[in-house]
């Protein structure tokens, strides 16, 4: 047997373990699933069928199925970055925001405070002079 | 005439202690009294200093970057019914006897922003490996926006209530003022680029945009221009 194969089967049965764990404790979410699911089933796939891998990388031009797998996994990276990018500046955005309002907040009401102090200071200064 | 009580000058400051008095003087001593300072979540004396002053002081919990600094600046000022909104370095570079020239084409209905350039009279004495970097910066904004603006990144701008509510400042940094290059394109907002004259000091220098930071706005402005 290849290596690949076994490395593909020790693969399989780790994710499937996870996929059992963050079932029991209720942490999957069904996006993670189906990803997890369709990983799985490349993954007998290529195990099961051994020319599956060869002749879908000759279908897409590739020499090995080596250099399929490669390119692959960048096009996997690249799309999670983008994901990953997408979510930052979103939370980027939340932020700044949240900060903005309690800055401009703190400054009104603290403009308030200082105005209801000059207000009370001249209406003590007046009931002085009354 | 436009009333001067409706033009606001937003300061964004992050650890300018030393020179924001400076500053603050100038613009007082010109006649400007709405001054907005946003202290960007600075660890020196910068806030116990502006109080000193007659100025509405915004303090940032944490450090933002100048980009935040300037939107809370606006939103803020917004919110006082401000009609023109002038954007002005705590480092100093910037003159208050620029600011007229700057808001006049917004009060004659000639522009609703206008950006201020340093190299327009060549009054300023610009080192030669910053003008290099700005101009290529220029070129790079050309390329991606469309606008030959041959100084994007100066500080000095003044914009309009009318640009204000249509301009969506979404970065933090530096890159705003790639940004707002980007917002008047899209937007097809009126402006004018008018001379105006930047100071550099030994501190100014200091303070400034460092170089190597340039390839940092480079590179978020790509991924900004990628992926949106």
């Amino acid at each position: 047997m290849h290596p690949i194969y076994i490395i593909s089967i020790i693969f399989i049965i780790a994710v499937i373990i996870n996929i059992f764990i963050k079932i029991k404790d209720k942490k999957l979410i069904v996006n993670e699933l189906i990803f997890w699911i369709l990983i799985i089933i490349a993954l007998i796939l290529i195990s099961v069928f051994p020319d599956f891998a060869v002749k879908t990388a000759h279908f897409f031009g590739f020499k090995s199925a080596f250099d399929f797998f490669i390119a692959l996994s960048i096009l996997v990276i690249f799309l999670f970055l983008f994901n990953i990018y997408k979510k930052i500046r979103i939370l980027e955005e939340k932020f700044t925001r949240l900060i903005e309002n309690i800055a401009i907040n703190n400054s009104i009401n603290s403009s308030i405070k200082n105005e209801n102090e000059i207000n009370l200071k001249s209406h003590n200064d007046e009931d002085k002079n009354i | 005439m436009f009333k001067s009580d409706k033009i606001y000058i937003i300061i964004p400051a992050y650890n300018e202690a030393s020179l924001i008095p400076t500053v603050l003087n100038d613009l007082i001593n010109n006649g400007y009294k709405n001054i907005i300072v946003v202290d960007d979540g600075s660890t020196d004396n910068t806030s116990g200093i502006v109080k000193n002053f007659n100025v509405d002081l915004i303090k940032h919990p944490v450090n933002m970057g100048p980009g935040a600094a300037i939107k809370t600046g606006i939103d803020y000022a917004l919110l006082k019914n401000a009609k023109i909104m002038i954007t002005f370095d705590a480092d100093g570079q910037h003159l208050a006897k620029d600011i007229p020239n700057l808001i006049s084409p917004i009060i004659n209905n000639q522009a609703e922003i206008t950006l201020g350039n340093r190299f327009i009279n060549n009054m300023s004495n610009v080192p030669v490996f910053k003008k290099i970097i700005l101009k290529l910066g220029a070129f790079l904004m050309f390329l991606m926006y469309g606008i030959l603006s041959s100084d994007s990144h100066n500080g000095l701008k003044a914009i309009s209530k009318s640009a204000a509510l249509k301009i969506n400042i979404k970065s933090n940094g530096w890159e705003y003022c790639s940004e707002i290059i980007e917002e008047i394109m899209l937007k097809k907002i009126k402006y004018i680029e008018v001379p105006v004259t930047v100071n550099y000091s030994d501190y100014s220098i200091k303070k400034g945009q460092k170089i190597y930071n340039s390839f940092y706005i480079v590179s978020k402005m790509f991924l900004k221009w990628i992926f949106g």
